[in-house]
């Protein structure tokens, strides 16, 4: 059988390199493509996020109706990139509707199925729409990129804290390799990126607002990472204990984005930004 | 008196071999009208001849070729052969005794004839599920020793007063050891079965209890008890080949000789019973009947096929699959007895369940997880 030390390090190049490329095209996306090249770009990774999450509920026996979320994930971006906020509800409206019709007509599908097709929908395409959102404020490019840096900051700042010095696990049953110095180590990276990158948005914010940002950030990014890690294990060979592995990825990717999309751009909405 | 008109799928099986025994005790009583096989054309011809059976086809179709050159007529052969002999309605009821996945057509195509479906043919419900049920679960009498034991148990009982079924399991070659010990199993060692002879395959699923894990799945296709509710017990003498616990306690326990011909010949009977020469069980000189858990640990294929069941979709028939290809590699000696469970393993975890909707979404799962379990093999 393969050598499973050289496979670890051959996956971590391809992680790496996967990884390095798809910043640089978020980046250039995000400098370049407008809001609407921002849009697309969201709408492409939501519905590859959702057709992941759709396919871990088809493991748990829920038959969610897969056409239907993918096009309002795919729409969703769309729609904030032209009509903000108010698109958004319009669009999740329209797949409530939508999805009720179709448990109407099918008698085979059940509260169950539905309910799933449309957190599908929201889970991934709602949330990561506000990326679009937070776009369209004043200062929204360097806002974006804030954001996304200070995901990332996150997620190294507590890699390297958290293999050197962590000790105590922060979720053992969810997320085994998680230690809270390592939370402490990222919560200082987010906080440190918003405190040095923010002010370039040039918005007025006040370095306590940026200090709370952050933190909040920081914390929203963590539960995003252990929800997910949460129903990937749920979907998972329970009794044998095995977990599913990377799968695609893109929901692995994005976890963090999910929920710190949504409590930034309603944070910034709080401290004034228009 | 009428006689039962019997089909007889994979009449040349160990359980096909053994329902002509029985046709033969009982002339006067059953009518073999159809035989199939995969490609045991000599004696396939000689059970039509012995028994004045016309009805025949082969799995392969060169074999069916061979066949009518001899007989000197056309003899249907290929995968579709089988299937539209089953469905034919020329039996009353129809033993599938087919091996593997391969019996799904065949068991579906028997249910839609309105015939009665004796089944051997574990895989069918692992794979096919609520596909085989849907389609006259009322007429699916079980031939699996475990599942004709709970089924008589649950003669005269209302479904809804099951607490809980007891799968009796033997334990197979290798209970007692542990993991380190099974990784340098030889083929030789696994195929040495306790208590029943068997085919080469079930006796390989017999020892790693992946049989067990079917069955179990089986259970719940065949009696809708829920997998939380399907406990299996160690009990190393099968005497006891299952039980079933009723609501308030109660348990009512099937016993017997270890012989095949009694459920075969049950699902003939049923709902009567005819006498069997078998040696009757004689308690005073029976001795102890040992019981154990099972050791999930190191028989890890029952927990995945828990774990399937419970998915449900199409993992069962993903696992299924790619248990057959892991069990083929470890008779031909390319992998070993431990393999077995990681292979099986590692293609449900690569496979995208999708819901139970036909058959050819089954058949496609299933050529998917062979796929990916071949790409597994050194």
């Amino acid at each position: 059988m393969s050598d499973g030390r050289t496979r670890g390090l051959r996956d971590f190049g391809i992680r790496t390199l996967s990884a390095v490329l798809l910043g640089g095209v978020v980046l250039v996306v995000l400098f370049f493509g407008g809001t609407w090249g921002l849009a697309v770009a969201v709408a492409v990774i939501a519905a590859l996020a959702a057709t992941e999450l759709y396919a871990l509920a088809r493991r748990e026996r829920r038959l969610p109706n897969e056409m239907f979320g993918i096009t309002a994930v795919v729409a969703m971006p769309l729609v904030a990139a032209r009509w903000g906020g108010s698109g958004l509800a319009a669009v999740i409206s329209a797949l409530i509707v939508a999805s009720l019709v179709w448990h109407v007509f099918f008698r085979q599908v059940r509260l169950s199925d539905t309910a799933v097709t449309v957190f599908g929908a929201a889970y991934v395409g709602f949330t990561l729409s506000h990326v679009v959102l937070i776009r369209q404020l004043d200062g929204g490019t360097m806002l974006t990129l804030t954001m996304i840096l200070g995901i990332w900051a996150n997620d190294v700042a507590a890699y390297l804290v958290g293999s050197t010095v962590g000790r105590r696990p922060l979720a053992p049953r969810i997320s085994p390799n998680k230690t809270w110095e390592g939370f402490a180590g990222g919560t200082a990276g987010t906080v440190a990126v918003w405190l040095l990158v923010g002010p370039l948005a040039e918005t007025g914010l006040t370095v306590s607002m940026l200090l709370v940002i952050g933190l909040v950030a920081s914390l929203a990014a963590v539960f995003g990472d252990l929800a997910e890690s949460r129903f990937k294990r749920e979907a998972s060979l329970k009794d044998s204990g095995t977990l599913l592995p990377g799968h695609g990825g893109f929901l692995d990717r994005f976890d963090s984005f999910i929920v710190v999309s949504i409590v930034t751009y309603y944070m910034l909405l709080m401290a004034g930004v228009q | 008196m009428t006689r039962l008109r019997v089909a007889i799928l994979g009449s040349t099986g160990s359980i096909g071999r053994q329902a002509l025994d029985v046709a033969a005790r009982f002339p006067e009583r059953i009518e073999v009208v159809a035989l199939a096989a995969l490609r045991s054309v000599d004696l396939v011809l000689e059970q039509a001849e012995r028994f004045g059976v016309r009805r025949i086809a082969f799995g392969d179709p060169d074999t069916a070729a061979e066949a009518s050159r001899r007989l000197a007529r056309t003899v249907p052969g290929g995968a579709r052969a089988i299937e539209d002999l089953a469905g034919e309605g020329a039996a009353d009821l129809v033993l599938n005794a087919l091996v593997g996945a391969a019996g799904l057509r065949a068991s579906c195509a028997t249910l839609a004839s309105g015939a009665r479906l004796a089944l051997a043919n574990k895989e069918s419900l692992v794979a096919g599920g609520s596909l085989v049920t849907d389609l006259g679960a009322d007429r699916i009498i079980p031939v699996d020793s475990e599942h004709s034991a709970i089924f008589q148990c649950l003669v005269g009982e209302p479904p809804r007063d099951v607490a809980r079924l007891w799968l009796t399991a033997s334990g197979g070659p290798f209970r007692g050891r542990t993991a380190v010990d099974l990784a340098d199993v030889t083929v030789a060692e696994a195929l040495a079965h306790p208590r029943w002879t068997m085919g080469p395959k079930i006796t390989i699923d017999s020892a790693t209890l992946m049989n067990k894990g079917l069955e179990v799945i089986e259970a719940h296709h065949l009696f809708g008890v829920g997998y939380d509710d399907i406990r299996v017990v160690v009990h190393p003498q099968s005497c006891i080949h299952s039980m079933v616990e009723y609501a308030d306690g109660s348990v009512k326990a099937h016993l017997g000789a270890t012989d095949m011909r009694v459920p075969i010949q049950y699902a003939f009977s049923y709902p009567d019973r005819w006498d069997a020469p078998v040696e009757p069980v004689d308690f005073t000189t029976l001795g102890s009947l040992d019981f154990e858990p099972v050791d999930i640990d190191t028989f890890r294929c029952l927990r995945l096929a828990y774990d399937a069941g419970r998915s449900g979709g199409t993992l069962p028939a993903a696992m299924n699959a790619a248990n057959e290809v892991a069990v083929a590699a470890f008779l031909d000696d390319r992998i070993r007895f431990t393999d077995i469970a990681d292979i099986v393993e590692a293609v449900m975890l690569a496979h995208d369940t999708m819901p139970l909707e036909s058959i050819e979404a089954v058949e496609a799962a299933d050529g998917e997880a062979r796929r990916v379990a071949a790409r597994r093999l050194p």
